[in-house]
């Protein structure tokens, strides 16, 4: 017989990626309750390492995260390995717009796809929570195409000598283009410095200019307004008593696998992400719910989302200095409104500085090996041209059969079958993929036009980025895992918050989008708990 | 990386070669050497070095970024765990260290100086080290991309590479202060990158 204990808190939260970390930071200022966190990965190095990560990144290609994933926890085709308190977060870009307010209402304004239960104006004032919390530098961009209620926390990173002839060449071919908001400090905020162009903000910042979740969870957990559980895989949900409430998150701690552990809590948050959330639903199928938890209308694990991008490299007659600061880029998102009239093609926009083309090379036009001076006179005849990358996210339509499933030929020790995806595209946008993806080359060539340039070459990469649905927010059953408010149809202490809730995928980084729908998921989740004095 | 002692013997006898003098004790570093591969530290890669970086760097550049290559040779992790990538559930590692095939090839580098000239590799001239790597390397080298450091097909490569994906290379093509990866105030981006004079070893900021 297995040993077990039991861990009793009001609120049970089930991840600690950045979604986990809004809704704790928020719950655990403004109300009375006590919040456990559940990790199945470990914690991360802390950030007086990060300088000596970074540097055995830059030479080695080492992981920054040493053991950031947990075997044999991943999908075919998953968009990171990443399983650590902080999650992919801990190694994102830091790039942080908005969806556009059409993204909410697509089959209102377009016909296709499907509306969400909330709509842009709803999820402002969240997307300004979010952009306080993580702290987002950002320039105003047009507002017809991109309304706020409330200005950015902090000025835009300025743009660079390099972005600033990019936008002037974007210019010519009629694209406005604007600094891409980024959870990058523009100037010292909230005891962070201010961004020093490091440009490693993927995979990481050496100095913590760049937001990640552990800058919520270390004090959190310092002041024990959290606590958290590391190493420890909750495996099921068990409901019991009228209401199918959720009673217990039932866990395996990975340094003491014989021993049950047993989460209770008055409230449960799932905040797994697309691939974990709907997982930890299915593995919880049993008795009156062989389908699994939350799962009435069969939608759990259904609609995954995302988008793919169609990116160039544009030969330009321009002197750049590529290495000002390589990861900022420009943005637009007039693309991201359908001209009335026309097909549903929807994508947003960003032209980055680029040493494409302009790199050192081995050998001349002629074959001849080029070492020492030849080398650097060889490299100098090709700088007095420039390189500017481009890169297009469009919006594609989910299928329902977009989806995770369960894989029982692939089990955790503990005989949990991993999951499995499979990406589709509803039939609109399936039809539509060439006639898409053929547009934004058209722009491309005809923005290199503009500026007297060519394409050096382009590609689409097939995958779909920053993945999302799987449990997603609908009006009822039918249409959804959960509520606007993030709590499932089918039981009424059981929350899902974050990328899995997102109806669509939008055409642009989504998560900022992930962090406002997780406050305001938070908001209600808060409202069974007294608020704090 | 696992040393063994006929791996030992193996470098530390084509050190000697290379640089023409008495073999050293094995077992005696110099005191207050930092941890290094044998055979592969600044002293055994100047003369390397000298022959594939750009003359333009001056002694002082050429130094450092000599130095700047022994110390990745001497930090290189054999399998350590690469960042895992997006898209893919693979897990990658770090190849088996290099040094001791690069170290075989500096001994080649060697005889063939001995050879050709008379004398070892690094008591050649600059122009005749520089002929001996070219005709080492030209059948190696495919295309015209420089290769990953740790994959290079030969020691001067690597070295060469090394030295290219560094910010001192960076700026000394451009001629300007660009200092790419390297901690600069964000108000200063807006600015052309200042000027660095030519000859100055590439002002390369570190």
């Amino acid at each position: 017989m297995s040993a077990r204990r039991v861990v009793e808190s009001d609120v049970c939260i089930i991840g600690s990626g950045i979604t986990a970390a809004m809704v704790a930071a928020k719950l655990a200022e403004e109300r009375n309750a006590s919040i456990v966190v559940v990790e199945a990965g470990d914690d991360q190095p802390p950030m007086d390492q990060w300088a000596m990560n970074r540097k055995r990144w830059m030479d080695y290609g080492e992981t920054p995260w040493p053991d950031d994933h947990v075997e044999p926890y991943y999908a075919n085709g998953i968009q990171s390995r990443s399983m650590c308190v902080g999650g992919l977060a801990m190694h994102w870009g830091g790039v942080t717009p908005r969806f556009a307010p059409e993204d909410f209402k697509t089959k209102s304004l377009c016909g296709v796809g499907h509306d969400w239960p909330i709509s842009y104006e709803d999820l402002d004032p969240h997307y300004h929570e979010a952009e306080v919390r993580l702290g987002v530098s950002g320039e105003q961009g047009p507002r017809d195409v991109d309304p706020r209620g409330n200005p950015f926390p902090m000025p835009p990173l300025p743009l660079t000598y390099n972005l600033t002839l990019l936008q002037q060449w974007a210019g010519k071919a009629e694209v406005e283009m604007w600094s891409q908001p980024s959870a990058k400090t523009s100037v010292p905020y909230h005891g962070r410095g201010a961004c020093c162009r490091n440009d490693t903000c993927f995979p990481i910042c050496p100095v913590g200019a760049k937001y990640s979740p552990d800058q919520t969870w270390n004090p959190l957990r310092a002041s024990r307004r959290v606590e958290m559980h590391v190493r420890t895989i909750v495996r099921k949900l068990v409901v019991d008593g009228p209401g199918d409430r959720i009673v217990a998150a039932v866990a395996v701690q990975r340094d003491r696998p014989a021993e049950v552990v047993e989460f209770r809590a008055k409230t449960f948050v799932v905040a797994g992400g697309y691939v974990w959330s709907a997982h930890l639903l299915l593995n919880s199928r049993g008795g009156r719910f062989p389908d699994g938890l939350a799962n009435r209308g069969g939608l759990v694990g259904k609609y995954l989302t995302g988008h793919r991008n169609v990116q160039a490299y544009v030969d330009l007659p321009l002197q750049l200095y590529p290495g000002i600061n390589e990861q900022h880029s420009l943005v637009t998102k007039q693309f991201m409104r359908r001209p009335a009239g026309d097909k549903y093609v929807r994508h947003d926009l960003r032209v980055w500085e680029s040493a494409v083309g302009r790199e050192a090379r081995l050998r001349d036009d002629g074959g001849k090996l080029l070492l020492g001076d030849a080398l650097l006179k060889d490299w100098r005849s090709r700088l007095g041209r420039a390189t500017a990358r481009v890169r297009a996210y469009y919006d594609i339509i989910p299928a329902r059969e977009s989806e995770l499933t369960l894989d029982a030929a692939r089990t955790s020790p503990w005989g949990d079958p991993m999951p499995s995806l499979a990406f589709r595209d509803d039939p609109v946008s399936r039809d539509l993929r060439g006639y898409t993806e053929d547009s934004i080359r058209a722009l491309f060539e005809r923005m290199a036009r503009a500026g007297n340039g060519r394409i050096i070459r382009s590609g689409v990469d097939n995958f779909q980025d920053h993945p999302a649905g799987g449990c997603r927010m609908g009006t009822d059953a039918s249409t959804g895992v959960v509520d606007s408010h993030g709590r499932t149809f089918d039981h009424e202490n059981l929350f899902v918050v974050g990328a899995a809730t997102a109806v669509s995928g939008s055409c642009a980084n989504a998560t900022l989008t992930f962090c406002a729908l997780a406050l305001r998921q938070a908001d209600e989740i808060g409202r069974a708990f007294p608020k704090r004095a | 990386m696992t040393l063994t002692r006929r791996v030992f013997l193996k470098w530390s006898a084509a050190v000697s070669a290379w640089l023409g003098t008495p073999r050293r004790s094995a077992a005696a570093p110099a005191r207050g050497a930092q941890p290094r591969a044998p055979g592969l530290g600044p002293r055994e890669l100047g003369p390397l070095a000298e022959a594939v970086l750009p003359a333009e760097l001056g002694a002082a550049g050429i130094e450092r970024a000599t130095n700047e290559f022994a110390a990745w040779i001497a930090g290189y992790p054999d399998h350590a765990e690469l960042l895992h990538p997006y898209g893919s559930d693979r897990i990658g590692h770090t190849a088996p260290s290099p040094v001791a095939r690069w170290t075989q090839q500096l001994a080649d580098l060697d005889a063939a100086a001995r050879a050709a000239h008379g004398r070892p590799f690094g008591a050649c001239t600059i122009s005749q080290r520089t002929a001996l790597v070219a005709a080492a390397v030209d059948p190696l080298q495919r295309g015209t991309r420089v290769p990953g450091v740790a994959g290079a097909p030969h020691v001067a490569l690597a070295l060469l590479a090394h030295f290219l994906d560094s910010p001192a290379a960076t700026n000394l093509a451009y001629e300007r202060a660009i200092d790419p990866r390297q901690c600069r105030p964000l108000a200063a981006s807006p600015q052309i990158p200042a000027p660095i004079r030519r000859g100055s070893g590439a002002g390369a900021s570190q």
